[in-house]
């Protein structure tokens, strides 16, 4: 398994990444607003495919999240809506970056494909991490018109915030897992073609084998 | 087929790596529902553990004179007070090493080196990390949202994933082995 990661020197490279983080704060900050009207488009197409009734539109660095009751339910027009901040959800991108840009690679072109990979992987996780928001807030309106109906069981919608841990699974853990699977997948290092059989031979055996 | 084949050939190559991750997920997954999620375990474990978390916060504080107390899982004093919420627990962190530990094919012995000598390491720079968001909460309140979030908690994983690379240079890599 690869886990070279400079012999003694990974742990300089580890205080370079707290500090590179530290640069990429501001850079992620400003690019908020981009991610977060492009992970609620995607997931408003997704979620309305199978739930009509729900919307998810982009407020600057906020997803807001609407669900209407449905007729069934006896409450028809009411709605509940429930804001996400992009931040929350997101928050492990420059901490991926920066222990991406920190780790040796072979090549600065198998250092962009790493770090091109993890921030693609990064970003789509925002989508499930909205589409979970959405069903959350969906289950908030279902334990609210249980409530106003009496028939209140549980809560189911705080069990699963609970779960959710209100800041998407711990960005940093998720960004750590990613960079370990990255670093353990040779992603820093050079793909390298095979060589040719030919290659191995020796000038001699080459003559001898044309005889 | 060609990229079917680039697959097959991909995770051939990469078997030992794709099964440390997989059984990284796993664990991480079982570790954090366990000591995260499951009701039980938090009530009867973890919620202790936060109050006790909160009187050592309160001990270390009063070292430096902060006249500190505690109600609970909560650190008031005049200055500022901190409650010791999920997530503030370091739980995760420790999910996170024990997991990489565990997945790992190292030896039992290995094994048990890391997790007895990281687990304790972990929560005292958790207990740490405590201690510098009281501070910063006395010196800089307007950010301490900010700091909580997205500076504390990610130095906290950075240096547990800090101990798991340590443990696996120092115990778990056996020489002449990458």
């Amino acid at each position: 398994m690869q886990l070279s990661l400079g012999g003694r020197k990974w742990l300089r490279l580890l205080v370079a990444a707290v500090g590179l983080y530290m640069v990429l704060l501001p850079l992620w900050w400003i690019s908020l607003g981009l991610i977060a009207s492009a992970a609620s488009a995607v997931a408003g197409l997704i979620y309305h495919a199978f739930n009509p009734l729900v919307s998810i539109s982009s407020d600057q660095t906020i997803i807001n999240v609407t669900v209407r009751a449905s007729e069934a339910s006896g409450f028809a027009g009411q709605s509940h809506t429930s804001p996400l901040r992009v931040d929350t959800i997101t928050y492990g991108l420059p901490m991926l970056a920066a222990l991406v840009i920190v780790t040796r690679a072979d090549s600065l072109k198998a250092k962009c494909r790493a770090l091109a990979l993890g921030m693609g992987v990064m970003l789509a996780f925002t989508v499930p991490a909205v589409i979970i928001w959405t069903k959350l807030t969906s289950l908030q309106l279902d334990d609210m018109i249980a409530r106003a109906s009496y028939l209140f069981t549980g809560d189911r919608a705080g069990f699963f915030y609970y779960t959710f841990h209100g800041y998407a699974f711990s960005q940093p853990i998720l960004a750590v897992a990613l960079w370990i699977g990255l670093v353990m997948l040779g992603l820093f290092r050079e793909e390298r073609a095979p060589e040719p059989k030919e290659k191995g031979k020796s000038k001699k055996e080459k003559v001898n084998s044309k005889r | 087929m060609r990229t079917a084949g680039r697959v097959y050939s991909f995770v051939n190559a990469n078997s030992k790596a794709l099964k440390f991750l997989a059984l990284f997920a796993a664990i991480f997954a079982i570790t954090y529902f366990i000591f995260g999620i499951a009701p039980g375990v938090r009530r009867g474990l973890v919620q202790p553990y936060t109050v006790f978390l909160a009187d050592a916060v309160a001990a270390v504080l009063n070292l430096f004179g902060e006249g500190a107390r505690t109600d609970g899982a909560t650190v008031i004093s005049s200055r500022f007070s901190i409650s010791i919420a999920m997530g503030c627990d370091g739980v995760e962190p420790m999910c996170l090493f024990m997991a990489g530990v565990l997945a790992y094919p190292a030896s039992w012995r290995a094994r048990l080196v890391g997790l007895a000598l990281g687990v304790p390491v972990i929560h005292l720079i958790n207990l740490a990390r405590l201690i510098m968001l009281y501070y910063a909460g006395v010196m800089m309140p307007s950010v301490i949202d900010e700091i909580h979030v997205y500076v504390a908690q990610t130095i906290v994983i950075l240096l547990s994933t800090a101990i798991l690379i340590f443990w696996l240079d120092r115990f778990a890599v056996k020489p002449g082995r990458t």
